[in-house]
């Protein structure tokens, strides 16, 4: 049957006699819903997340369409079948935004459970949609169907939409208390974009349909307002798209804007009563937008360019890194294997040097003992070369134990110095021990590595001291209880752009090699690494070149 | 059963969509098995008539009743339009879900002079 008051509409739709609201307000948020939903849809059609975004944009163009051609058909039975569709349509909607609200705050499919929830609230809808519970009949005069439209049927599809807002402000609340602020942002554009979505579409539409019910046709056009909160929605998707990359749609998204903001200027051409100076205006307006998002799209271009070169910059030096960690790592295991295999022969070396030098196999020559003893310096300083090599292996391989015990580290340090001081005699030095602990001294540390720390301290002073004096002192804080022994001594001092790198792996400051040429650079690494581990520290200040330098070894009190 | 999971949701609504349309179709576009409702002409001298304007102003008027019918019906009498098909304006004898729909002068303004 057709409505013999109503004129047959022209280009499917076009009906001169309807408000231009009707098209602009339809036409639009069609397109940008389209648009929107597979450009989403095939950038990352693998994601479900873009999958539910593009049903629910493609069910509400779908909508929007039927809504059209409701308006401007005048065939009864096209006019009721599309009518079918409008609650149907609703429904899923409602339900498709809840699903995909799960899977944005979740990243994963929802459980059999909430799925079969979902379906038992679409189920009235789809069972009873083609029945007169939906609609039943056609005012061919007034070309609506408004007046066998079921009050019932219609508030439950619209009710849907309000559970929908509901479930989804709780499911985002929720996601958005457990992110982090960063993240946050993300959520709350989401959440306040799907919002005004649903409540605008939902309850504009059920308004414009109670309104026609009651014969307001007039108040009926409400529902035309309801569409643009799609379109706003398209924009928070299109601004997530852009700026979070949450479809993992790539950054060309600057299109989606562009085109966007080109079909909304065409828009206005929907507009029935335009006359020839809002045409040329609203098609200047579109050629230059044109011409300023040409200019944009280039500029995004260029910089997405210059992002993917410094992504792949920063994906190679990773690469990089990787590798040379792992060769770093290939090294310790080979430094420690050959050191534990020139450990054993240097054993054998040194004792049969001690023992010439001793006289076990009969005196030796005047030539012969100095040849001896030069052995034994060499592999003694071979063998400390060979242990600190070992110690770095132990450190870099997390290996290295630690035995934590009460000592007092004043006598330690006092049993140190009495041991170098005969040595400090001969390089001509003064070796002073001092202290001011009022308390027992007592520290909770692994006693060898504490020995080992302060025996290389005091052996770099008399190494690095040509002459003067070098002073071990003992203080203590009793409020964060922690003892100092700060080894201060007169030598060559260190520059203050070196002293943050003394502690570094093979690091030697510039002026050390004119005074000693043996070190390894691994001493201060090591002591370092093992005070930090016993929960100590060392730190070290200097006057610069020439003008001595003080390291202080902190070591927490006993507990 | 995560393969029920995966597709559960596609199948039921799928299914019942398709169901959906097809009901639809052969409801409304196959079987025209829907009431339509539309004005007929009315004789004041007599029944109750509904007053109808002919221009915004309302001073031209007319007067008519509502009629009710099944569409197949109308249709098959007076095929997609009613526009001058006077079988439309009337009740067939013995016709179900049909009714004619008078001005009821206690609700509204009905043309009702003439005959009483």
């Amino acid at each position: 049957m057709i409505c013999h008051w109503f004129p047959e509409p022209t280009f499917l739709f076009y009906t001169p006699d309807l408000p231009g609201l009707l098209f602009y307000a339809h036409i639009p948020a069609m397109i940008i819903a389209c648009f929107v939903g597979f450009y989403v849809f095939f950038n990352a059609r693998y994601l479900l997340l873009n999958r539910l975004l593009f049903a629910i944009a493609m069910c509400f163009a779908l909508w929007v369409f039927i809504n059209l051609l409701a308006w401007t058909n005048i065939h009864s039975d096209v006019i009721l079948f599309s009518w079918t569709f409008f609650g149907v349509l609703q429904a899923l909607i409602s339900v498709l935004s809840i699903y995909f609200i799960y899977v944005f705050t979740t990243q994963q499919d929802i459980s059999l459970h909430i799925k079969s929830i979902l379906s038992l609230l679409l189920l009235p809808v789809l069972l009873l949609a083609s029945t007169n519970f939906n609609v039943g009949g056609f005012n061919l005069d007034s070309c609506d169907a408004f007046d066998y439209e079921g009050v019932l049927f219609l508030t439950y599809y619209s009710f849907l939409g309000l559970i929908a807002m509901i479930w989804i402000a709780v499911l985002l609340y929720n996601h958005w208390r457990q992110q982090t602020t960063k993240t946050r942002n993300q959520t709350l554009i989401l959440g306040v974009g799907i919002e005004l979505f649903l409540f605008s579409f939902f309850g504009m539409v059920y308004l414009g349909s109670m309104a026609a019910i009651a014969d307001f046709y007039d108040s009926s056009q409400i529902e035309f307002y309801g569409l643009f909160g799609m379109t706003f929605f398209m924009v928070v998707i299109a601004v997530l798209i852009v700026r979070y990359k949450t479809f993992n749609v790539g950054a060309q998204a600057a299109e989606v804007l562009v085109i966007g903001l080109l079909i909304l200027i065409a828009s206005q051409y929907t507009y029935a009563n335009s006359t020839p100076t809002t045409v040329f205006l609203t098609t200047l307006t579109l050629i230059l937008s044109a011409i300023a998002g040409i200019f944009l799209l280039r500029s995004v271009y260029k910089e997405i360019e210059q992002r993917s070169e410094v992504q792949l910059l920063s994906d190679n030096l990773q690469r990089a890194n990787k590798r040379l960690r792992s060769l770093d790592k290939m090294k310790s295991e080979f430094v420690s294997i050959a050191s534990h295999q020139l450990r054993s022969p240097l054993t054998s070396i040194r004792g049969y040097a001690s023992m010439l030098s001793e006289g076990a196999f009969g005196k030796l020559p005047q030539k012969a003992q100095e040849a001896i003893n030069r052995i034994a310096d060499s592999s003694t300083t071979m063998t400390s070369s060979i242990e600190d090599y070992l110690n770095v292996s132990r450190i870099e391989a997390g290996n290295m134990k630690y035995e934590l015990s009460e000592f007092k580290l004043a006598e330690e340090a006092l049993h140190i110095v009495d041991d170098k001081r005969s040595e400090a005699i001969k390089k001509g030095l003064l070796l002073l021990f001092k202290s001011k602990l009022v308390s027992s001294g007592v520290v909770q540390a692994d006693l060898g590595k504490t020995r080992q720390i302060l025996h290389n301290l005091i052996n770099n002073a008399l190494k690095y001291t040509p002459k003067g004096t070098i002073t071990v002192l003992l203080r203590e804080d009793i409020d964060t209880r922690i003892i100092y022994v700060d080894i201060t001594d007169t030598g060559i001092g260190i520059k203050a752009d070196e002293l943050e790198q003394v502690f570094g792996k093979f690091q030697r400051a510039k002026n050390a090699n004119a005074v000693n040429v043996t070190g390894t650079g691994l001493g201060l690494f090591v002591a370092h690494k093992m005070a930090k581990q016993m929960g100590g520290d060392i730190t070290v200040t200097s006057g610069g070149d020439g003008l001595g330098s003080t390291f202080v070894l902190s070591l927490p009190m006993q507990t | 059963m995560e393969y029920v999971n995966k597709y559960f949701f596609s199948l039921v609504i799928g299914t019942l969509l398709l169901l959906l349309i097809a009901s639809g179709y052969f409801r409304f576009i196959v079987l025209n098995d829907y009431l339509v409702t539309y004005e007929v002409p009315c004789d004041s001298t007599m029944e109750a008539c509904f007053i109808g304007c002919d221009d915004e102003a309302c001073l031209d008027t007319y007067h008519y009743s509502m009629i009710e019918r099944k569409a197949y019906a109308v249709r098959a009498q007076c095929g997609t339009s009613i526009l001058d098909c006077s079988a439309a304006n009337v009740c067939d004898v013995n016709e179900k879900s049909c009714h004619l729909t008078l001005c009821d002068p206690d609700i509204e303004v009905c043309v009702t002079d003439e005959f009483n």
